[in-house]
């Protein structure tokens, strides 16, 4: 298990170190920070020296590795159009997005396996039903639309909350339902289908004749075998939630990281954008290699083959 | 008190959205403290849901007793609310399944899996009192080193030792009757004896009643005190043992004893079968279910459906034309 955890984790700063070359190139495409830092008819001298000082005068490749090399020794840059260091931004909104997207990941993986489970016990009947139409919706409604029809219905027609900030309470309501509206969806089809699938095996009818109570047969042998999908696609949620939150914190005005990010890609805020996406890939890998170790966890089988 | 289990007019009609299937449809059987019953009968002759009515395990979406009283002690099973009937399984009645690998959960122990059904029943005991009737168990079913086995997985032993593992959860809180429904069937040859020895030795030390149910005459003979042989959802004939092996009376228990090869006949010869194939006969029959593939049947067959009639002391049978020679 530790060598699998090894390879795994080696895997994963690979994967990392990818996507953090991609969008080191991609960021650049987009064109030369300094149009943005300097006012119309600023002299060329000027604009030269503004390029020296970011280094983006220098070839590509002798950026990559200066960058790199800054990188690997902790040196995350400096963001222009915020005058502060990259990562004091960060630890600045950062909680902020946390604040928005852990209670959303623990709404939907809450619901979303509750209702998953009424629906698989009630298989075909109304509430099944019910919960399969509506997850659908939910899951095919884009986070964007989501949030501007409850902006318009709860702030605008109904005055319930507040449609932008984080102030108080009231303001966490909206945003936090429409990140973990997508998640809840996947999740509960997800647990509908593996529990139906489950409950169909022959070792529920032994737990049955065993004189376990139906409820204990449907969470004890039911859900604990359906468990390894379930948990899976709740740790691919994390990614969906903090990609999510780019677009609904913007919506929302929520000041975290998402809506840093996207006003930094604007602005060929380089450092910035660098960071956040490392910051995101990271978490996403290290989510799925827990995921990949939940496994040898949950389900003894896969233990006795990692061995 | 007499039988341990009676079984009057059982139907259970699987409904599906075109049709009503009659699994069971009027079957009688009862059972004795200690004896073993043997259910025979083809693929879909309705054994299994006997067997599975009496426990109350059916798919209730599509699949419903219609009549039917279900007596175990002289409590009323059929219709008897879940909580009730969870303390009569496990416990009253206990059952293993054809195919031990998918019967056991593949997440949990040997020993959990035992633990769970003891915990079912009495909530009181800890794991350190169960351990060791655990281990006592588990050398009871033939299981060697049962210390060493208490950790594993199911899927980490072989098929045999799985379905020991079954047995023994079965037989974990002294159940007054064990249904084994095709308990070899997924076994290797070899070990089918081994079990079904096994099962015999522990009616004796268990003191308990068994219905096994079979589609293979060689196991219900080496084990089976009574037989009852199933066609279309009906019991066609039932008898001691050895009634049914030398005298067997309804034309469908002679077509299955001839369909048993013979180990020094002709092997030019040609294998005996019965022609044909079971035929779903919808509500009200109004025939003999078995006559389209019978070579006795005559027009009294296709119009009225015949009634299981004492031939014997203990021996009955639902045939029209049935031997009468001897």
């Amino acid at each position: 298990m530790t060598g699998f955890a090894i390879k795994r984790i080696l895997k994963g700063i690979f994967t990392v170190w990818c996507i953090w070359t991609i969008v080191f190139f991609l960021v650049r495409l987009t064109g030369d920070p300094t149009d943005w830092l300097v006012e119309d008819g600023a002299s060329t001298t000027y604009v030269e020296q503004l390029r020296q000082q970011l280094h983006v005068d220098e070839p590509l490749h002798i950026q990559y590795i200066e960058s790199l090399k800054d990188l690997l020794t902790g040196n995350l840059g400096y963001s222009r159009q915020y005058k502060k260091d990259v990562i004091l931004l960060y630890k600045e909104r950062l909680p902020q997005t946390l604040k928005l997207a852990l209670p959303s990941l623990l709404l939907g993986a809450v619901f979303g396996v509750a209702l998953g489970t009424v629906a698989a016990i009630k298989h075909d009947s109304f509430a099944d039903k019910t919960v399969r139409v509506v997850t659908v919706v939910f899951h095919t409604l884009p986070n964007f639309c989501l949030g501007i029809i409850m902006i318009l219905f709860f702030s605008l027609t109904l005055r319930w909350f507040p449609s932008a900030g984080s102030a108080t309470w009231k303001s966490y309501i909206m945003p936090m339902l429409t990140l973990a509206s997508g998640p809840t969806a996947t999740i509960a089809r997800l647990t509908r289908n593996s529990l139906v699938n489950t409950m169909t095996n022959e070792y529920i009818d032994g737990a049955r004749m065993k004189g376990v109570s139906e409820i204990n047969v449907i969470i004890r042998h039911g859900l604990r075998n359906s468990l390894s999908p379930v948990v899976t696609r709740i740790g691919m949620q994390i990614g969906t939630i903090i990609g999510g939150s780019a677009v609904v914190e913007n919506v929302f005005s929520w000041p975290g990281m998402g809506q840093l990010l996207v006003t930094a890609a604007k602005n060929r805020d380089f450092q910035v954008v660098q960071l956040g996406v490392l910051i995101i890939a990271t978490t996403v890998t290290i989510a799925h290699i827990l995921i990949d170790l939940s496994h040898g966890w949950l389900d003894p089988r896969v233990r006795e083959q990692v061995k | 008190m007499d039988n341990i289990l009676e079984v009057r007019n059982l139907r259970t009609y699987y409904h599906t959205r075109t049709r009503t299937v009659p699994a069971v449809d009027g079957v009688d059987f009862t059972l004795k403290p200690k004896e073993i019953l043997g259910l025979v009968g083809e693929s879909g002759c309705g054994k299994t849901t006997v067997a599975r009515s009496v426990v109350g395990l059916i798919n209730r979406r599509n699949t419903k007793i219609e009549s039917g009283e279900i007596l175990f002690k002289g409590q009323e099973l059929n219709g008897m609310d879940s909580h009730r009937l969870c303390g009569i399984r496990g416990k009253g009645i206990s059952m293993i399944f054809q195919d031990p690998f998918v019967s056991l959960s593949p997440v949990y122990t040997v020993f959990s899996q035992i633990y769970e059904v003891m915990k079912a029943h009495d909530p009181e005991i800890t794991k350190a009192q169960a351990r060791g009737r655990i281990i006592e168990l588990l050398q009871n079913v033939g299981i060697p080193s049962p210390e060493l086995r208490l950790d594993d997985y199911p899927f980490q032993l072989s098929g045999g030792m799985q379905q020991r593992v079954m047995i023994a959860i079965a037989l974990a809180n002294n159940p007054d009757i064990l249904i084994a429904d095709e308990p070899t069937t997924a076994l290797d040859v070899t070990v089918q004896a081994q079990v079904l020895d096994l099962l015999l030795q522990l009616r004796d030390r268990y003191e308990m009643a068994m219905i096994l149910i079979s589609h293979n005459l060689a196991v219900v003979a080496s084990i089976c005190d009574r037989v009852c042989v199933m066609y279309g959802g009906v019991v066609v004939e039932e008898a001691s043992v050895y009634d049914i092996f030398d005298h067997p009376m309804h034309p469908y228990t002679k077509g299955l004893m001839a369909s048993i090869p013979s180990i020094s006949g002709d092997r030019k010869e040609e294998l005996f079968s019965i022609k044909g194939n079971v035929e779903v006969i919808e509500p009200p029959v109004t025939c003999c279910r078995f006559c389209k593939r019978c070579e006795r049947a005559t027009e009294e067959c296709r119009l009225s459906e015949p009634p299981l009639v004492e031939v014997g002391p203990g021996h009955k049978v639902r045939c029209f034309n049935r031997d009468r020679e001897d």
